[in-house]
């Protein structure tokens, strides 16, 4: 097959503006944020225009929390550990109120949940392999029986490595529920984001179903389309009320670190 | 397993009777997932087996009425029996898994049949022309599962059952036809239109691969398609060949999918334009010219972006809303039919042909990508297949 790819101009119409709202609920040391943005037109082109003056509230049907907005980063909205710790089985209901109406609505709302954490790595690998010039990380874990659905994410030297869509890892234990996961690849780092001497930290966390779909769906979208094997493009169905763009969410999660100290081949 | 008779009796001049019989037993194998190696953590997982009857008894006649008209009628019956041993999913209106019904034993657990019609009226206005008129039903209990425009090794057939009706397809169809200039020139002029009952397709980010719960993904509506068909063609002398050009459209309303609002299907290509010509230089030595327009496919683009989990995601528009720019190509050939031994089978010629003469960049699919050197920037790309080819074929036959 001989194909070829380039840039090419496109004119594209002007979409409606929409609220989006990026918000995760944590039950750790880690604070619990909403992040409140727009939309914008395709070729905009620039960072997201931020909502720095939402209401945003939380509610568990008994207690309500308002979350304080960043003085430093405009469009994030913060709950420290100390003020709230998100707690497994309660249903968490989300507010956001805005000072003008966005898509005609002022009024946005969203529910999740946090499911349990039930993955307990025992132990994990770090393998450099040259025919593919990747860094490749397996996991050595017990998945429990009943349905899971995980979120694996890296750090090295704390930064985020997984900082984007289509780095993130999900997986579902559909095949292979209730099994030892004798060294899963769980991450697939690049050549140059690990290093003799990086600590190198892989986040695992037990997700919603709902979350797990929706990530899955944005890397779909995300990703090239290749008509032979691609379904058609679809806009990403999130939780917000309203028709707001983006989820809401809550999970808790597992680290495990490790340095890495010298490179073995594979 | 296919099981398969046809007779055809001339009862006399004037009738032609066609009648027959078929039964296949279709064994479907959805698919298996097996993991190699120890650090494998998938042994075997294997959707199950569906098993499926179909059966058909079909009769039609061809009749001359007069010298002028003739009939062809007949009909299809068509049973679609489901077999056990299977199970099967019950879904609730947001197409969540609610039961199962599980069937043990072998044998039919539910049956589909239909009754198909059809009928052709043929009048011969002259020794040159002719109007045809055509209506038939097709019903369809197998369909595939395909997702992407393109057929792919990883498509799946599955069967009608109780949750998936199968299709009913109505076509009429109408159609002049007349030779010009003493039988040199055959030209046709064909309108048609069909409506499609219980027309499937997948909901957005329909999970195909291994998914039992394969029924879910699917939504059920209507499908219409009409056309007009106008070709001339050339049929002797050194010179020949033909112009054909259709103009249709094609549409799908299925609940669930463009918030219930009609919308083209991917092969919805209005304008369809062709000509291809010959010409003989001599016996060994001919020329040809091929070159096609289609308006170009349906396609669904963004019209607004947003920002989560740190990428730009697109927002799209009504499915199909778009179109790719129109496809069109120039292919030249000649073809050198190379000498022969006298009494000898073996023949054979060289092709020489160059394929798309101006190297347009047909698009095959456009993408969206994130920018990598500039952030936040978004760009179009497109991916286009073969350019100017030029081939040189041998050929053979004995």
């Amino acid at each position: 097959m001989v194909s070829c790819t380039e840039r090419m101009d496109i004119k594209l119409p002007k979409g409606h503006e929409k609220l989006v709202v990026e918000a995760y609920l944590f039950p750790g040391d880690s604070s619990s944020q909403v992040r409140v943005t727009t939309s914008a037109n395709y070729f905009s082109n620039e960072a997201p225009v931020t909502v720095a003056d939402a209401g945003v509230q939380l509610n568990d049907g008994q207690n309500t929390w308002n979350f304080h907005p960043s003085a430093k980063d405009t469009g994030y909205y913060f709950l420290t550990p100390a003020e709230f710790r998100a707690t497994t089985g309660k249903i968490y209901h989300l507010d956001i109120q805005l000072a003008r109406p966005i898509g005609n609505e002022t009024h946005f709302e969203s529910e999740t949940t946090l499911p349990p954490l039930r993955i307990h790595i025992d132990s994990l690998s770090i393998q450099y392999a040259p025919d593919i010039e990747k860094w490749v990380i397996r996991i050595f874990a017990l998945d429990s029986t009943g349905k899971d659905f995980y979120l694996f994410n890296s750090r090295v030297n704390g930064q985020w490595i997984t900082d984007s869509i289509p780095r993130k890892v999900v997986r579902s234990d559909e095949f292979f529920d209730g099994r030892y996961l004798n060294g899963a690849v769980v991450q697939v780092l690049n050549k140059d984001e690990l290093h003799p001497g990086d600590h190198y930290t892989l986040i695992a966390s037990n997700i919603t179903g709902e979350y797990y779909h929706y990530i899955i769906d944005l890397q779909d979208e995300v990703e090239s389309k290749n008509p032979l094997f691609s379904g058609p493009s679809a806009n990403v169905q999130g939780n917000i009320s309203g028709g707001a763009l983006g989820f809401f969410t809550a999970f808790a999660s597992t680290s495990f670190k490790v340095e890495l100290l010298q490179t073995k081949d594979k | 397993m296919n099981l398969h008779s046809n007779f055809d009796w001339f009862l006399n001049p004037d009738n032609k009777l066609n009648f027959g019989f078929s039964i296949i037993y279709h064994d479907f194998f959805p698919g298996k997932i097996k993991g190699t190696g120890q650090e494998s953590v998938i042994d075997e997982y294997r959707l199950p087996d569906n098993f499926a009857l179909e059966s058909a008894f079909y009769f039609g006649n061809d009749q001359k009425i007069t010298r002028q008209v003739s009939l062809k009628y007949g009909f299809r019956i068509s049973i679609f029996n489901n077999l056990g041993p299977s199970t099967l999913f019950h879904y609730n209106a947001d197409y969540q898994v609610s039961d199962s019904t599980v069937y043990v034993k072998k044998g039919i657990f539910h049956t589909y049949w239909a009754f198909e019609p059809r009928v052709g009226i043929i009048f011969r206005l002259n020794e040159n022309s002719s109007l045809k008129t055509s209506y038939a039903r097709n019903v369809q209990y197998i369909q595939k599962a395909q997702n992407s425009t393109a057929g792919n090794p990883l498509d799946i057939w599955f069967q009608a059952n109780p949750n998936i009706k199968p299709q009913i397809g109505d076509q009429i169809a109408m159609g002049y036809y007349r030779n010009l200039n003493n039988n040199n020139f055959e030209a046709s002029l064909e309108v048609y239109y069909k409506w499609i009952k219980n027309a499937i397709d997948f909901k957005d980010h329909a999970d195909l691969l291994l998914n039992k719960y394969l029924d879910g993904e699917l939504r059920v509506g209507k499908a219409y398609s009409y056309g007009l068909e106008f070709m001339l063609k050339k049929t002797k002398g050194k010179f020949s060949g033909w112009l054909s050009y259709t103009y249709s459209r094609s549409m799908h309303q299925i609940a669930g999918i463009n918030g219930g609002k009609k919308y083209p299907a991917p092969y919805d290509r209005p304008n369809d334009l062709s000509l291809v010509l010959n010409y003989d230089i001599n016996s060994h030595l001919s020329l040809g010219m091929t070159w096609v327009y289609l308006t170009g496919q349906p396609v669904t683009f963004p019209v607004s972006r947003f920002e989560y989990g740190g990428s730009i995601i697109p927002v799209y528009s009504s499915r199909n809303a778009y179109r790719l720019p129109d496809y069109h190509r120039l292919d030249l050939s000649l073809n050198w039919k190379l000498k022969q031994k006298k009494g000898k089978k073996f023949g054979h010629s060289l092709n020489f042909s160059i394929y798309n003469v101006y190297n347009r960049k047909n698009p095959w699919v456009i993408n969206f990508e994130n920018d990598p050197d500039i952030p936040n920037a978004t760009y179009a790309e497109k991916t286009y297949l073969f350019g100017i080819l030029p081939t040189v074929t041998y050929n053979f036959h004995f």
